[in-house]
């Protein structure tokens, strides 16, 4: 069924109008007259007609056999007719079903509605299937109602029919057939419901219809009628791939016995003109194989339905009726949907989102034999390393540059002409850097902050000793404060290895006042309070400036006392706390205060830009820096004795550097063991999202 | 004494450098002894030089504000505690935080924006500004102060991130912030470079410091 109804849903207007006119040709019974067919103009004037105005054609055709004199008239019905054609497929059957309400006696018994099974059928059909239910409906509705058809058609249709003479033509019989006929009213009797079978179909209060058969004569056939036969009988509706179900369905087959017999439609036409048509007088369902229209017929379930959830119509043409318009169903897209590229592009996210986490895959674990070579191997590397830094440590592998005074210096200190020139920018670097030192007068006040702890004293330890040694050099008085706790211990350390190497007396030449609590709000406080240092004890032997055993520095209360300040710091931050806040610190008594830095080797950078533009004094970092204040005093000091191990640590690691980075440079001879990691979570993924979609 | 010492030194060194045959319990216990002694040491110290003072001058009225911060901090021991007891422990950090704030944020305007910013500027790129453009020096000097502001430009080009503009003006600005960007792309890649090298040339010192103490300590030992 739905083949057939697709195949005619297919067909374009015009063959519609054809396939309505073949199968008028086959409801018409042998012995009735040839029947003239409009002519080929005709033709495609029809077939340039819209659905309804084709349908209203038919219409029209069929309203010639009805009695015209009606005394109840309706207005005319252009209106209507326009507003149908506008109407959806839907609203159309809705307005049809309307129609049949209107169409059913005021004394009639009660009768079910359509459902809205029977409304959903309807808006299924296609426009030509639409247009012939309509017709017939309407022909139903015409009847009863007496509606002048003719006066609601267009001009230019009733033109057509005027040029073509076809109210004289009994061509009606045959369009007042085609639906009702082998379509069969029979079966339209036993499988519609009963509000459908009780519809009036026929005129029964009509007056008789004055059917006109009007024979042609010879010359008409032989002009016009002829020629239009064979086109609609030959090869035309070849051309027009008439279904054969309809053709199965009006009896058309390759054996012409097989048309509708002739009883059927002089029953019919008795039946127009007199009286509904008995049951019995009907086709079998058998003989009904025209069955699309079975499926516009509500089963019961629907109409069970539909019965429950009536709502009336409020406004429109369906005011007043209810279960008429079901509501539409919006498409729900399923995952098999349309595949656009929102879609794919929302499944993939679907897919990733619900993915679920993936076990982490783990390099093999080593033997315990594996660990304990690989380890091996790496304790090897680096004892080697550390032999090869050691080596130049051992002091029997030291440079001897003179015997009898045991004088040594650096394996990577040049001898000779360049000695000179390495002495040369060490004094120069010592000039510029700790030059400020230098021009301090004896007795003139340093401050030394030792802000570094144990664990960079190795580094730190020479440089703070060479400067130290440079202020005691000087014969400045040391005052060692600590912004680091355990940083008081190292400077009271520091002091006494100075004042013992060099000559001096703690708590006449130098003091330690030890750890001060606060960091940066520590420099903040020394730089401003008033007794900032002689309010502190000292951390040897807790006493203060003022004491007597203190006279020495009495003088001294706080930073605008003091002639140079210096901070050894292991990190740039520090530093750069003493360097802030000095510089919203009033100035000194004497008018200018110098801040040197001696620092490590890696807070240098960072505190270069400070000595360029002269918030430092001086920098000095590094083992390197210590080597060059010990070189300036011919003293093979600790920074001195680091100097070949270190450059023996760089070259290592410059080695090491250089090799690692060619040998990153080639190409892998294998895929890393991460990539095969990688598929082997691509197979469980894809393994885990079957079993999910299981 | 000073042998134990010296040898207890030592003997943690060696403990320490036994992590390159892998993590172990001695390096373990050596990196414990450390953050413990460190840890003593610093509340002996503070107890010794900030607390006992104040104690042995009487001066509670300026000490008592401090203890009482230092109390409410007891409060901020257990990680996870009702409103109350956070809040009281939140006023002595709200304190610390305020002020090192405070002084951090006017160190860095007055002590490092202001004097860069205006060292910069003070800087000439003519070279007979410089008196000794004759030797090297000044020569040096003078490249150096060209590369610095070169370097300050381009770095402060380098985080300028609303680039793209429209129009031909756009274009042209666009490309003239990318190329002094590249340049301080350049001299950030430069420096981070110098930054790791002193690293590592600090963390060799302090190795070569350790060995050199081992390789002296036969000395001292048998030298008494």
């Amino acid at each position: 069924m739905d083949d057939i109804a697709k195949q005619v849903a297919h067909l374009s207007p015009a063959k519609l109008a054809l396939l309505e006119l073949r199968l008028k040709r086959k409801a018409a019974p042998s012995d009735t007259p040839e029947v003239i067919l409009p002519t080929g103009d005709i033709t495609e004037q029809v077939a340039r007609l819209s659905p309804a105005k084709l349908a209203l054609l038919e219409l029209r055709l069929k309203g010639k056999t009805v009695p015209i004199d009606t005394s109840e008239r309706i207005p005319p019905t252009d209106d209507i007719t326009e507003q149908v054609a506008r109407l959806s497929p839907a609203k159309l059957a809705l307005l049809e079903l309307r129609l049949k309400r209107k169409t059913v006696p005021v004394d009639a018994p009660e009768r079910e509605s359509p459902t809205g099974a029977i409304a959903e059928q309807v808006a299924r059909l296609s426009p030509a299937k639409l247009a012939l239910l309509e017709l017939r409906l309407r022909q139903q509705s015409a009847d009863t109602l007496d509606i002048p058809v003719e006066e609601s058609l267009p001009a230019d249709i009733a033109g057509v029919e005027v040029e073509t003479e076809i109210p004289d033509r009994p061509i009606d019989l045959s369009i007042l057939t085609d639906l009702v006929d082998a379509e069969s009213e029979s079966e339209v009797k036993e499988e519609t419901p009963a509000w459908l079978s009780d519809l009036p179909l026929t005129r029964e209060d009509a007056p008789p219809a004055q059917v006109e058969a009007v024979e042609p004569t010879e010359t008409e056939t032989a002009e016009t009628g002829m020629e239009e036969l064979d086109w609609l009988s030959g090869t035309v509706f070849e051309e027009i791939e008439t279904p054969d179900w309809l053709l199965d369905g009006l009896g058309v087959s390759d054996q012409e016995g097989a048309t509708p017999s002739s009883s059927d439609v002089a029953g019919f036409v008795e039946t127009d003109a007199s009286s509904p048509p008995p049951a019995t007088a009907q086709p079998t369902p058998a003989e009904n194989k025209s069955g699309w229209l079975a499926t516009l017929r509500p089963t019961d379930e629907a109409l069970v339905e539909d019965s429950e959830s009536k709502t009336a119509e409020a406004t429109g043409m369906l005011a007043g009726l209810s279960s008429l318009l079901p509501a539409e169903k919006s498409p729900v897209p399923s995952p098999e949907g349309k595949k656009d590229d929102l879609f794919e592009a929302a499944q993939e996210f679907y897919n990733i989102a619900t993915q679920a986490p993936q076990p982490a895959v783990l390099p093999v674990p080593l033997t315990r034999r594996e660990k304990m070579v690989g380890n091996a191997v790496k304790a090897v590397l680096y004892l080697l390393f550390i032999a090869l830094v050691a080596l130049p440590l051992v002091p029997g592998l030291q440079k001897v540059v003179d015997a009898e005074t045991d004088r040594r210096v650096p394996w990577t200190e040049p001898a000779g002409d360049s000695s000179d020139v390495l002495d040369s920018q060490r004094r120069q670097l010592i000039s510029e850097q700790l030059g400020i030192i230098d021009l301090q007068l004896p007795e003139s006040v340093a401050l030394v902050s030792f802000d570094y702890s144990a664990a960079t004293q190795g580094e730190m330890q020479p440089l703070a000793e060479a400067v130290l040694g440079r202020l005691k050099g000087q014969r400045m008085r040391i005052i060692s404060i600590s912004l680091e706790p355990e940083g008081a211990a190292i400077a009271q350390k520091t002091l006494d290895d100075i004042l013992t190497k060099r000559g001096g007396q703690y708590g006449l030449d130098a003091v330690n006042l030890g750890y001060l609590p606060g960091q940066v709000a520590a420099v903040r406080e020394l730089a401003t309070a008033p007794n900032a240092l002689s309010a502190i004890a000292d951390f040897k032997d807790g006493l203060k400036f003022d004491d007597p055993a203190r006279a020495a520095w009495n003088d001294v209360q706080n930073l605008g006392q003091v002639d140079v300040i210096v901070t050894i710091a292991d990190n740039p931050a520090t530093a750069r706390w003493w360097i802030e806040q000095l510089e919203m610190a009033p100035p000194p008594d004497g008018g200018e205060r110098f801040l040197l830095a001696a620092t490590s080797a890696n807070a240098a950078p960072l505190l270069q830009p400070y000595r360029d533009s002269n918030q430092l004094n001086g920098l000095i970092s590094g083992v390197n820096g210590a080597a060059a204040i010990e070189a300036g005093r011919n003293y093979f000091g600790p920074a001195r004795k680091m100097l070949d191990s270190q450059s023996v640590a760089h070259l290592i690691i410059v080695i090491l550097i250089a090799i690692g980075t060619m040998v990153g440079w080639m190409p892998p001879d294998k895929p890393p063991a991460s990539s095969t990691a990688e598929q082997e979570n691509g197979q469980n993924v894809a393994t885990m999202n079957k079993e999910k979609e299981s | 004494m000073e042998i134990v010492g010296p040898l207890v030194a030592a003997i943690l060194t060696l403990m320490v450098f036994s992590y390159i045959l892998g993590d172990n319990v001695l390096f373990k216990l050596a990196a414990h002894i450390f953050v413990g002694v460190a840890v003593g040491y610093a509340i002996v110290v503070i107890w010794y030089q900030v607390f006992a003072p104040k104690f042995t001058t009487g001066d509670f009225i300026g000490t008592a504000p401090a203890l009482f911060l230092c109390f409410l901090l007891v409060f901020k021991i257990r990680p996870v505690q009702n409103s109350l007891t956070s809040a009281l422990g939140n006023v002595s950090l709200a304190f610390v935080l305020g002020v090192g704030a405070a002084l951090a944020i006017g160190g860095a305007l007055l002590g490092t924006l202001l004097p860069q910013i205006l060292a910069t500027a003070n800087i000439s790129l003519n070279p007979n500004h410089y008196q000794n453009t004759q030797n090297e020096a000044g020569l040096v000097e003078w490249l150096n102060n060209i590369i610095i502001v070169l370097g300050t430009v381009g770095t402060f080009f380098y985080f300028t991130f609303a680039v793209r503009a429209n129009g031909v003006l756009g274009g042209l600005r666009e490309g003239f912030v990318r190329f002094w960007a590249g340049m301080g792309r350049l001299m950030v890649i430069f420096t981070l470079g110098a930054l790791f090298a002193n690293t590592v040339s600090s963390r060799v010192a302090l190795l070569v410091s350790r060995l050199q103490f081992l390789a002296e300590l036969p000395g001292k030992l048998l030298g008494g």
